[in-house]
């Protein structure tokens, strides 16, 4: 098929015809401008964090996002659990969707473009065990029993090559991952160990921590002594040369005043909040909320689990804003598997197959991704998956931190997982304002001019090129409302102009001659 | 060698410290001597055969599992305030039984079978019903299990946790079938979907009752035939196609279920499942192909026979194989193992709960936190499949992160240290007298330290950076047989004990003191 007359057909369904690593011209080399620089597009991959918040027993998924196009059927398949259509809360630019009235902080987010919602997500073949879903998920293998590493393990082994022989060093001083936990997660384990230091609290830690060991263990050690003695040993030499790191971060970095109160998430996240305002390198944080099993009585605990979710996730995100730090972080939630679309007769609903999933923070291009779930083809009364949680694990490594495709491959064990535009833009010929931009002239030579309404403030300019690439060009305001493009240095032929303010997002065709 | 052949002749001292370590949480110099020249069968009938205990009480002595709920409170909110201080409550005493060194091998099994059959005091949220659970654990600790499984799917504290009470015949609920079949039973790939929800109706129609009841303390589970599913319930090759026939009357839940778990059992895998399980608790995390064969298989074959647990434990915690120095120091010490452990060796003396309550209170709550905080709360499993190590092969680890080691050695500081906190003392001039043969050689006396505390040898650089740094800091050693002879000069109790003190803190904190 020719692109073009792809192109035409999708602007007609509004499809995804094709997407763009939208993360700004930084990522691309060293020619984007320092205009674009300045607009604090993304910060170097080395500085970018993950968040992992694991919703840990099963969330319902058709109860957190709820489709607003299939109220009908929804209603009728879980009476005695159905969250009442004038409750949901809407999305921007989303009308078959909407969020379980406990998801305010992630309504602001959505509606902020900080979050986005990866739709239907699971695996083939499901597992209906808690233990054997979670291992799927923390080890990225739909067959776990043989892989005794976790993902986030695998990635940060081959990122930071040699662990733990080394560490900490000029390049990496801080821990690689830390899990606010007195045990870190399987989804941690390196091949060798894990690559976590599980933290329950920061100020206590270097003191508790004492001396790494004196004088070498016994030669003659049986097997698997020598492997537990060896465990242990590392486990104290890292923890002693990581304590003082931690120590200076946890007094440097301040906690933000405005997290709820008795949220045992936000406890969490506010740890994290505070080592990333005082300056560790760390790359993964893990935190836990728990509770999600909801076999019986769900809407009351479901509601304050969404809560706590939703509240803690917006104070953190809005705690690192104010700190100038949130281009720095992304999060993702979570949970081994979503339950029943029918509801049990206990008013909870059984172990079940997809749910969405939540990405946010900074970079954000794409906010929803997928469909709701299809209530009049589910599988057993099982929701089908649409997107495999792998794939979302693969965006966050190629566009989040810039991982090359054969190590993704790699760390996910060699499957091929496309991936999904939550960092990359979405190009479709349906975008609702976009008249309201002008761009002249055009067909344009050796520059072009973009004119925005005014009141609106600049926040991101892009030349993309048909396949996809951003084109990195020099770029010079001219007025509250208005830019020149310096096309000079770049290829001539057709590009879509992309232009990010405060209250919208546009795009327009250019033909450069 | 045969693996699975009794060990007949009398058990060397370092052999009886293994056997307490892993079968009980620890050993003592007192248990050491005591035991002198037994057996394994000798140690494990004796130490096996401990009288119930005396039910938990409040702080002023009195029992609540026999009382209304939240009673004699009347206000709703007072009662639930009450019965959360109940049940932690329950969790110290529990925590204070442990301590006992004479009833560490009871509790450990207990800690084994509550581990397996999971309930979480927090959902339970009815101390009543929590110490009914414990005790149907108790009795069936070393019964039959077969009897152990209908009991536990007819108690009324797991009719709670696994919605076993919510399951009737127009609303089935599959929770509590899967995790039987699961997590109690049989195991992952064993069972279908459909097993699932056709065991989900054979187990239709129990109740709990009299759940957070404040006007009666009798509280139990009942039988209702009318939400009971009495259509044919038939189960997938892996079971034969077994048809359960449905069984009207009161009788028919009671049939069925038994119907069922015959039809589990019969799985040859059923009995390997409960082996290798207490077999991750009192071995090792890893089990070899070799292991399968030479031990697990032979012991499920005879197993099968009749599900008696007591000539089942019995034969694996007195074999060969449970002695074979490859397995010493094969296992990283839980959170558990570790705090009632390092209590247990360096003797400290048992409070009296009824002499010393406030005492007692103090220790067993300062024990529930700092247990707490190392991710092994009694009853407060993070899942229904229990702690990760003895559920899974290969991750006795997860109990090591720089935080867990931070407050292991926190606590041993502190207990050696005799800061007080814990409301007992250590003495540890008058331990290392009462077991070292010859304190006055201070390689003796931290070999024998050593041996005392640790699973596992020590290098010589270890015991030579033991006596020269922690223990003589500088002195030479040939001053120190003066300085121990000196000792009953009261003048230089105290010395000694500022050498001991830094030397037991330091290797309570080494790498090997985390093994068993």
């Amino acid at each position: 098929m020719k692109r073009r007359s792809f192109l035409r057909t999708s602007s007609l369904t509004a499809l995804l015809p094709w997407t763009l690593n939208g993360l700004g011209a930084r990522a691309f080399g060293q020619e984007a401008s320092s205009f674009l620089s300045a607009l604090g597009t993304t910060v170097d991959a080395n500085d970018r964090v993950l968040v992992v918040i694991q919703l840990n027993g099963g969330n319902d998924g058709l109860n957190t996002v709820i489709p607003l196009d299939q109220m009908g059927t929804y209603q009728k398949i879980r009476a005695n659990i159905a969250i009442e259509e004038a409750k949901v809360l809407k999305l921007r630019y989303r009308e078959q969707a909407g969020l379980h009235p406990s998801l305010k902080g992630f309504q602001d987010l959505y509606n902020d473009g900080r979050l986005s919602i990866v739709e239907n997500v699971g695996y083939e073949n499901p597992s209906f065990s808690h233990f054997q879903a979670n291992d799927i998920w923390f080890k990225g293998d739909g067959t776990p029993n043989d892989t005794t590493s976790g993902w986030l393990g695998r990635y940060l082994e081959e990122r930071f090559a040699g662990y733990p022989n080394g560490y900490p060093n000029d390049q990496m001083p801080d821990p690689l991952a830390i899990q606010i936990s007195a045990v870190a997660s399987t989804a941690l384990l390196g091949p060798k160990q894990s690559v976590a230091l599980a933290i329950q609290d920061v100020d206590t830690f270097a003191r508790l921590i004492g001396e790494k060991p004196a004088a070498p263990p016994s030669p003659n050690l049986n097997a698997l002594a020598n492997d537990y003695v060896d465990f242990v040993r590392s486990q104290q030499t890292l923890s002693v040369a990581y304590a003082d790191q931690l120590k200076a971060a946890a007094s440097k970095g301040t906690t933000g005043a405005s997290y709820p109160a008795g949220n045992r998430l936000a406890d969490q996240l506010k740890v994290v909040s505070r080592l990333i305002k005082g300056g560790l390198r760390t790359k993964v944080y893990y935190v836990t909320l728990g509770g999600f099993d909801t076999h019986a009585n769900q809407l009351i605990l479901h509601n304050n689990l969404l809560t706590q979710l939703a509240e803690a996730t917006k104070a953190f995100l809005d705690d690192l804003k104010a700190n100038k730090l949130d281009d720095r972080v992304v999060g993702m939630t979570f949970s081994e598997f979503g339950r029943r679309a029918y509801s049990n007769g206990s008013a909870g609903t059984d172990h079940g197959w997809a749910s969405p999933q939540f990405v946010f923070g900074h970079g954000i291009k794409t906010q929803f991704i997928g469909n709701s779930p299809d209530l009049s083809n589910l599988v057993k009364n099982n929701i089908a998956i649409e997107h495999d949680f792998r794939q979302v694990y693969a965006s966050l490594l190629r566009d989040w931190f810039e991982v090359d495709e054969a190590t993704v491959r790699a760390v996910l064990l060699g499957g091929d997982y496309e991936v999904v535009p939550i960092f990359r833009e979405t190009i479709t010929a349906v975008e609702p304002t976009s008249e309201m931009v002008v761009v002249y002239p055009n067909p344009a030579t050796t520059e072009a001019r973009l004119v925005w309404p005014t009141g609106e403030e600049l926040k991101q300019v892009e030349l993309v090129d048909l396949s996809g690439r951003i084109q990195p060009v020099p770029v010079q305001l001219l007025e509250k409302n208005e830019v020149v493009l310096d096309l000079r240095r770049i290829q001539r032929t057709q590009y879509v102009v992309r232009l990010q303010t405060t209250r919208s997002v546009y795009s327009r065709k250019l033909l450069v001659q | 060698m045969a693996w699975t052949a009794t060990r007949t002749q009398p058990l060397a001292p370092a052999d009886i410290a293994h056997f307490l370590r892993r079968t009980a949480f620890g050993a003592s110099p007192a248990q050491l001597k005591a035991y002198k020249g037994r057996t394994a069968a000798e140690l494990f009938d004796t130490l096996s055969k401990v009288p119930a205990p005396p039910p938990p009480t409040d702080s002023d002595g009195k029992t609540f599992h026999d009382l209304g709920w939240g009673a004699p409170e009347t206000d709703q909110q007072k009662r639930n305030q009450l019965d959360n201080q109940r049940r932690l409550q329950v969790k110290k005493w529990w925590l204070g039984l442990m301590l006992d060194p004479q009833r560490g091998f009871a509790e450990k099994l207990t800690l084994f079978w509550q581990n397996h059959f999971v309930t979480e005091s927090d959902t339970i949220q009815d101390v009543r019903f929590q110490h009914r659970y414990l005790e149907t654990i108790r009795r069936n600790a070393l019964g039959n299990f077969r009897t152990f499984v209908i009991d536990i799917t007819q108690d009324p504290a797991m009719l709670r946790y696994l919605n076993g009470t919510e399951n009737t015949k127009d609303k089935p609920n599959e929770n509590y079938g899967r995790e039987l079949m699961e997590l109690f039973t049989l195991g992952r790939g064993f069972y279908t979907e459909s097993d699932v929800k056709e065991a989900a109706r054979v187990l239709t129609g129990w109740k709990a009752i009299n759940y957070r009841n404040a006007m009666t303390e009798v509280i139990s589970s009942r039988f209702l035939a009318g939400q009971h599913d009495q259509d044919k319930k038939i189960f997938s090759e892996n079971f034969q196609n077994k048809t359960i026939e449905g069984r009207p009357g009161d009788k028919g839940g009671d049939l069925e279920l038994g119907e069922m778990v015959d039809m589990i059992f019969a799985h040859p895998e059923s009995a390997r499942f409960i082996v290798r399980k207490l077999y991750r608790w009192y071995f090792t995390g890893e089990i070899s192909d070799e292991v399968e064969k030479n031990f697990i298989e032979p012991l499920a074959v005879g197993f099968r026979k009749d599900r008696e647990l007591n000539p089942l434990i019995r034969q694996m915690l007195t074999s060969d194989h449970f002695f074979d120095p490859a397995l010493r120091g094969g296992q990283i010490r839980s959170p558990l193992d570790f705090v009632m452990g390092s209590f247990v060796a360096l003797e400290n003396p048992v409070l009296s709960r009824e002499k010393e309550r406030e005492k007692y209170d103090n220790l067993t709550n300062n024990l529930l936190y700092r247990t707490k905080l190392m991710e092994m709360e009694v009853m407060e499993q993070p899942t229904v499949f229990g702690w990760r190590p003895y559920y899974d092969t290969g991750y006795y680890k997860i109990w090591i992160s720089g935080t867990t080691l931070g407050l292991r050695g926190s606590l041993t500081d502190t207990l050696v240290s005799g800061a007080n906190r814990f409301g007992v003392e250590v003495d540890t001039l008058e331990w290392v007298a009462s077991f070292v043969s010859e304190p006055g050689d201070p390689l003796v006396l931290v070999r024998e330290v050593w041996g005392m505390l640790m699973a596992v040898e020590p290098s010589q650089a270890q015991l030579d950076n033991l006596v020269d740094d922690a223990l003589l800091d500088g002195i030479p050693r040939y001053e120190w047989k003066e300085i121990w002879d000196k000792y009953k000069d009261k003048g230089l109790e105290d010395d000694l004990r500022n050498r001991l003190n830094p030397l037991i803190t330091y290797m309570l904190r080494l790498a090997e003191y985390q093994l068993a």
